[in-house]
């Protein structure tokens, strides 16, 4: 039997079948690539679902595809700022090219990320990239108008992963418009059920815009077909979400009852201090795969996915069991 | 056949059970009239059971439930050494350890806690190499392996053959502990296969795909590249110190502090007193310290030397960190406790740890 993937922050469920047919299509074509048409379709598509001028999307297999090329372009001769914990393959590339990279402690126990700190360290040309919801603590850390101030300083080049945006709800993407320092970066992957698919995409300001002219990728067709019929089926993807966040509030609920040190977020996924040894093996023995974030948290700390409601109960039943028998 | 020697504190993690932090002292005695069970029997076999090729290791090990009790009932080959009390304790830790390094063994596997690891320590320093089955209530010191599991994966390693990295023992206040208080100093360091995904600590080094030994390297040649001419520098225990100093192509007490000037050794593990003259000829002086690990204090539990009056005289802004990166990056904040408010203030605040070339993690100092 597969295991219950709880570790990667996919929505559980298949494409709609709408979804699927437009992939088979791309099958058929595979000797062919994408044609530039379709890919500006998919442009289009973007910046109505995002309300951005297509001019400003940027197409990419996988948002962290864009980040890295976006690291190596720009972080040669900037300080590059990012948060501890944050999306590691990002820091790993910053760390590759960077001039120099501070990483900002979101201490416990609300992660918060302390603005004056920030601030402080933004001194001469520097490449800031922050998550918001920030992965893995799930922690919408900065708002739309702190981030506009930000924007504002001399020499300074922001980038906003909003990987988890449908979760949250939280944006700044209105402001490529205003501010040619900032990118947006985002996802098709998570929410469109097409994690397979690997689409990401970046809402660029004019430096950005500018700057990434180049960064043209032929994406596979069956990405592209199947993003473009996902993007039709809006619906289907807003009813996913409130179904994974009504299921990550109960998870919540359930896991604070039995006393679990479990902190909530505005993703999909929880974040747990986990006092089971050995934790993610005994889970993965019994059928569960979570993700191991002790890398960048203190000891102990990990990430539950929120599956369908059948794999969370599951998930709840074995991890309270092994919790009991730890102590 | 490698000769490995197995050593078992009998007593470690029987306070967990009974809410005790620690079976120091009269607190063995204590757990035992609360009723509490022997823990190490259980993780030494969980060990035994696990090691993927037993029929290639010639145990050595202590008599009874020190060892011989385990090996005995998983019929494996074994020879003891030497004799224990009824009573055990850290005497026959010791004395034992001392008859198997007499046998040639190849790699001490120790199964107990923090105050294990300190005898361990206390006997065969850098001698030779262990493994530590952890076994204690609490477990700070980062020698030892994940879990009895681990460590079985980290004894086939190294029949395998790997190379060796050394870790930190950590002296742990047990009474203060009791009283919910990390009281920790480094206590020494023990060598270990270098299996980073095993290691309580190690295991964070498997996500950077960088080791432990090339990031200190990494460390201390962005250190010994920033170093400033005609300043006097301060350098904490450690190996990252140690590994600076190797740059620098001067000794280093690991330890101990000792001042380098414009690259030459001017004085070697000093004490506060020594300081506070050295800074009498020094007008320009900057402290580089080691957070200690899993607690992230940086001065207040470890070296002493540096006093309330050598901090303040020295001032936040000369005062350096850095450390391993996998380690400083899964600190939540540091700490400071010198036993000055005033001074523990002037260093509390934001500071960054280096970690990396040019890479600094910013974290919170408390007091």
């Amino acid at each position: 039997m597969d295991p219950i993937r709880l570790h990667m922050n996919e929505l559980p469920w298949p494409p709609p079948e709408a979804v699927v047919n437009a992939a088979k299509t791309g099958l058929r074509e595979l000797n062919r690539y994408a044609d530039e048409s379709k890919l500006q379709d998919l442009r289009n598509s973007l910046g109505q679902y995002t309300g951005i001028n297509p001019e400003r999307v940027i197409l990419s297999p996988g948002s962290d595809i864009l980040l890295r090329e976006v690291v190596h372009l720009f972080s040669s001769q900037r300080k590059v700022i990012t948060l501890c914990p944050s999306f590691l393959p990002t820091v790993r590339s910053a760390r590759q090219t960077a001039r120099s990279m501070s990483r900002i402690r979101l201490p416990l126990p609300d992660f918060r990320l302390d603005m004056e700190i920030l601030e402080s360290e933004i001194q001469g040309p520097c490449l800031l990239i922050m998550d918001n919801p920030n992965n893995p603590t799930g922690q919408t850390i900065i708002s739309s108008q702190q981030v506009e101030r930000l924007l504002q300083k001399k020499d300074l080049l922001l980038i906003m992963d909003e990987a988890y945006y449908e979760f949250a709800g939280i944006t700044c993407a209105d402001l490529v418009e205003k501010y040619e320092n900032l990118l947006v970066t985002r996802t098709v992957d998570k929410v469109f059920s097409l994690a397979g698919a690997r689409l990401g995409f970046g809402l660029a300001g004019e430096i950005f815009r500018m700057e990434l002219s180049s960064f043209f990728i032929y994406l596979p067709r069956t990405t592209l077909y199947a993003a473009l019929a996902a993007l039709d089926s809006l619906e289907i993807m807003r009813e996913r979400v409130e179904i994974i966040k009504q299921e990550r509030d109960r998870m919540l609920g359930r896991l604070l009852e039995e006393e679990v040190e479990v902190y909530g977020t505005s993703a999909n996924f929880l974040l747990i201090r986990t006092p089971i040894p050995d934790v993610l093996e005994k889970l993965k023995n019994r059928g569960i795969l979570i993700k191991d974030i002790s890398d960048q948290m203190p000891a102990g700390f990990i990430r539950v996915t929120i599956g369908k409601k059948e794999e969370n109960d599951i998930f709840l039943k074995e991890y309270l069991a092994l919790q009991e028998e730890s102590f | 056949m490698k000769r490995i020697g197995l050593i078992v504190n009998p007593v470690a993690g029987m306070g967990g059970s009974v809410g005790l932090k620690g079976t120091d002292g009269d607190s063995y005695l204590k757990a035992l009239e609360m009723g509490a069970k022997p823990v190490t029997p259980f993780r030494t076999n969980d060990f035994l059971s696990n090691l993927a090729n037993p029929d290639r290791i010639h145990f050595f090990t202590a008599p009874g439930k020190m060892g011989e009790e385990m090996l005995r009932r998983r019929n494996l080959i074994y020879t003891v050494v030497g004799q224990i009390q009824e009573s055990t304790s850290a005497e026959d830790t010791r004395k034992i350890i001392q008859l198997m390094v007499r046998e040639n063994i190849h790699l001490l596997v120790f199964v107990g806690g923090d105050g294990t690891a300190r005898d361990v320590y206390d006997t065969l320093g850098l001698e030779l190499p262990v493994i530590g089955v952890p076994s204690g209530v609490k477990i700070f010191s980062s020698v030892f392996a994940l879990s009895s599991r681990a460590a079985a994966g980290m004894l086939d390693r190294f029949l395998q053959g790997t190379e060796l990295q050394e870790e930190e023992v950590l002296d742990i206040d047990e009474d203060a502990f009791r009283e919910n208080v990390l009281s920790a100093r480094l206590y020494g360091y023990l060598k270990v296969p270098r299996v980073q995904e095993l290691l309580q600590v190690g295991k964070k080094a498997s996500s950077t795909g960088t080791s432990a030994r090339e990031n200190k390297d990494e460390v201390s040649r962005y250190l010994a590249e920033e170093m400033e001419k005609d300043v006097l520098y301060l350098l904490g225990p450690g190996t990252t110190m140690k590994s600076l100093t190797e740059k620098l192509g001067v000794p280093k007490t690991l330890l101990g502090i000792d001042a380098v000037y414009n690259g030459e050794l001017v004085a070697s593990d000093v004490n506060e007193k020594d300081i506070l003259l050295l800074y009498e000829h020094y007008p320009n002086r900057k402290i580089i310290v080691t957070p200690l690990g899993g607690n992230g204090f940086i001065f207040g539990r470890g070296s002493k030397q540096f006093s309330p009056e050598v901090l303040s005289r020295t001032g936040k802004e000369n005062i350096l960190l850095a450390g391993d990166r996998d380690k400083i990056s899964c600190l939540d904040c540091l700490h400071v406790d010198t036993g000055d408010l005033e001074v523990d203030r002037s260093l509390g605040g934001p500071k960054g740890v280096i970690v990396g070339y040019g890479e600094t993690v910013i974290l919170q100092v408390r007091f």
